[in-house]
């Protein structure tokens, strides 16, 4: 009788188990059968497979300039959040300064309601650049990079306060340098978060939609939103290129996946 | 389409978006838990069901709360999805506006600013949202970081 009910038990834990990924998985195999479609309506219909709409989407001028806007404005993205962010962390972690902790609550508090305050400052931003005719591709990386600052600077400040205050000291004694210190010592011990903070930005920014559609640029996402907006949707074509678009951000993921669990629990414990 | 139809929607995909993230915290939160505890309740003759609701999700309620509120909090600011889907839904006039039926607390302002081009409005209505979200912040601060739910 126990022996029953365990086993009924257990049946039921998987079905529940099984009905809720096979839930979450389902849009993603949805996109994923019809990008391998030839029919232009979103089916799970893989009677007419064909690889022709990847072929035909890399062959889109459209969706290479978009390809080649999206890689520019991540690869500055990364690069700016990288550079600014790595010493605003160091200086944090290290110094004592006037209004530290302010900054580091405020910090805290905008990487809350980064999303919320983020497009509440879009009026203010958007009158701005318009009347001083500063909207270029140039001003983008930029905006991203001043929406990273809060929760980047904590992760890696809390990774910062883990590498102990002796390492440093260690490094004077033996007479370095504030270069040789940050250049030889502090960078190549933190090379994990720092890794994680340029996946954080480049996923930030490659995914981006609303700042860009604002400004009416056009990257990968606004491009996608497009092809859905569009008099007929070939939903075909557009789940090719989610597919595509995709690809970097899965690759970036299973490659630095141990990089990224260490880092965040380093960061997170504090 | 019926504007609760769009709403349950934004439901649906929020919830599918929060899923990773409370699978994850929670799941950390469960296997935390030391085995002896389930083992002697097991010993103590707690069936399934009590032991479920009298055992592990006392110890994991902080955790629980913590994603709770956090869940909570992005959702409030739901902007994204409403505005990718549909823009807000159908159209239909309220208190002399003419607005989207699940504009939501972002995409309203949004709205005001880019359809009606209201930007004075719009600034002071993100001021009050910027209120509202504070309110939140505070909730936030005082029962998650001060007690340590990092």
């Amino acid at each position: 009788m126990a022996t029953l009910k365990l086993y009924l038990l257990k049946l039921f834990l998987t079905a529940v188990a099984f009905s809720i990924t096979a839930t979450l998985l389902y849009p993603v195999v949805y996109i994923f059968l019809t990008a391998f479609s030839r029919l232009p309506t979103l089916s799970l219909d893989i009677s007419y497979f064909t690889i022709e709409n990847f072929v035909s989407v890399i062959n889109d001028a459209d969706f290479r300039n978009s390809l080649i806007l999206s890689s520019l404005v991540s690869g500055a993205t990364v690069f700016l959040a990288l550079l600014f962010i790595t010493p605003a962390a160091y200086a944090f972690s290290r110094f004592r300064f006037r209004g530290k902790s302010t900054a580091l609550y405020s910090y805290l508090i905008f990487s809350q309601v980064s999303g919320g305050f983020g497009v509440a400052s879009l009026v203010a931003l958007f009158v701005f650049l318009g009347k001083l005719n500063l909207v270029s591709i140039y001003v983008l990386p930029f905006l991203y990079v001043s929406g990273m600052v809060p929760f980047n600077t904590w992760l890696l400040k809390n990774y910062f306060d883990n590498i102990p205050r002796e390492l440093d000291e260690a490094a004077f004694v033996d007479g370095s340098s504030w270069w040789t210190l940050i250049f030889r010592v502090i960078l190549p011990s933190s090379k994990a978060p720092i890794l994680v903070l340029a996946i954080f930005a480049f996923m930030g920014a490659w995914s981006e939609f609303i700042l860009a559609n604002l400004f009416g640029f056009r990257t990968l996402p606004v491009l996608m939103y497009k092809y859905v907006g569009a008099y007929t949707t070939y939903w075909n074509m557009f789940a090719a290129t989610a597919i595509l678009y995709a690809i970097p951000i899965i690759i970036m993921y299973m490659t630095a996946q141990r990089f990224i669990g260490e880092a965040v629990r380093m960061g997170v414990k504090g | 389409m019926n504007e609760w139809d769009s709403f349950l929607a934004y439901n649906i995909i929020e919830m599918w978006l929060a899923y990773p993230f409370v699978m994850t915290v929670v799941g950390g939160a469960i296997s935390g838990i030391p085995k002896e505890i389930i083992e002697a309740s097991i010993v103590d003759g707690a069936g399934v069901f009590s032991r479920t609701t009298k055992v592990v999700l006392p110890l994991i309620m902080r955790t629980v709360a913590f994603v709770a509120v956090l869940t909570s909090g992005a959702s409030l600011q739901a902007f994204l999805i409403p505005f990718v889907l549909n823009d807000g839904g159908p159209m239909k006039i309220f208190a002399g506006k003419l607005i989207s039926s699940n504009d939501l607390l972002l995409l309203y302002g949004y709205h005001r600013f880019m359809r009606d081009y209201e930007w004075g409005y719009a600034a002071a209505f993100y001021l009050i949202v910027v209120m509202i979200l504070s309110v939140y912040v505070y909730i936030w601060f005082k029962f998650v970081f001060q007690r340590g739910g990092k």
